[in-house]
């Protein structure tokens, strides 16, 4: 997957607009909830962002999920160095969700975490699955690794369908994003999480690229050792 | 804790992460540029050896 320096440039501008705009559009444009069912109404304004880092979390564990199965397939290495990097960018953003909601959780709920709600429970477990992908990449030494990396990324990611509907599915004290039968979020407040979504997933595809830079300049640098070693 | 308070907090744990990520994977970048530019020249003088 190559990039020119021109879609580069075109990605971060993206990236730094919607991440403006996002900012705008949550702290000012997005009225504060008027619901006496809130404890916390200004701190629900953690929401744009919790979400938007969750959803694009999901995006890169989703990228995780096809480049493994086209790497076991086709066994190029391009498909495999993809997987990695955007497992990578998605446990970074997995982290910023994971920390955010507790900190909304104890202005709303008044404690941080409830191990009994099935949501939180599963996006953590999503959470530690990726972790211990990358420190599978990071520390295995085996010709196998890709491989066993591509396993577990296919598997890892049933956890994320299951993160989506698990407050739908089982009784949970975490909010419903997506409209319910029992009402849907105002104009406002959906046009202030699009924005949000859209920044974070620009922001996704400039790190991406830069990780994914990175791995293919290890790789260079590691062949250029090698033929330096040969001669 | 209180809703600004957790307001700030998430925000500012937000930005700082992802603008220090960004930091860290940027300097990554410039000190792998630099290790290829070296090997490569390395590279090159030894193939004219």
């Amino acid at each position: 997957m190559k990039f020119d320096k021109k879609m580069d440039t075109m990605v971060l501008v993206l990236a730094l607009v919607f991440v403006l705009l996002a900012i705008y559009m949550a702290l000012i444009y997005t009225p504060v909830v008027d619901d006496p069912g809130w404890n916390a109404p200004k701190a629900q304004k953690i929401f744009y962002f919790h979400v938007s880092a969750a959803w694009v979390s999901f995006l890169a564990f989703g990228v995780v999920f096809i480049m493994s199965i086209l790497y076991l397939a086709k066994g190029l290495k391009k498909w495999d160095d993809l997987a990695f990097a955007s497992a990578e960018v998605g446990v970074v953003f997995c982290t910023l969700a994971i920390v955010t909601g507790p900190i909304w959780g104890s202005a709303e709920w008044g404690v941080y975490w409830r191990w009994e709600d099935t949501k939180l429970t599963i996006t953590f477990v999503l959470w530690l699955i990726f972790v211990a992908y990358l420190v599978l990449r990071g520390g295995v030494e085996s010709e196998d690794k890709s491989r066993l990396a591509a396993i577990f990324g296919i598997i890892g990611f049933v956890c994320v369908p299951l993160s989506f509907v698990s407050s739908r599915i089982w009784q949970s004290m975490h909010p419903n994003v997506v409209a319910t039968s029992e009402g849907s979020m105002s104009a406002e407040t959906g046009m202030g999480l699009l924005a949000g979504v859209v920044a974070f997933t620009f922001l996704y595809l400039f790190i991406l690229k830069k990780r994914l830079n990175i791995i293919e300049m290890t790789s260079k640098i590691e062949d250029l050792k090698e033929k330096i070693g040969g001669l | 804790m209180g809703e600004l308070e957790a307001l700030y907090l998430a925000y500012t744990i937000i930005w700082a992460g992802l603008f220090g990520y960004l930091a860290y994977l940027h300097m990554k970048q410039m000190k792998l540029s630099k290790d290829l530019k070296l090997l490569e020249e390395m590279v090159k003088k030894n193939e004219r050896k």
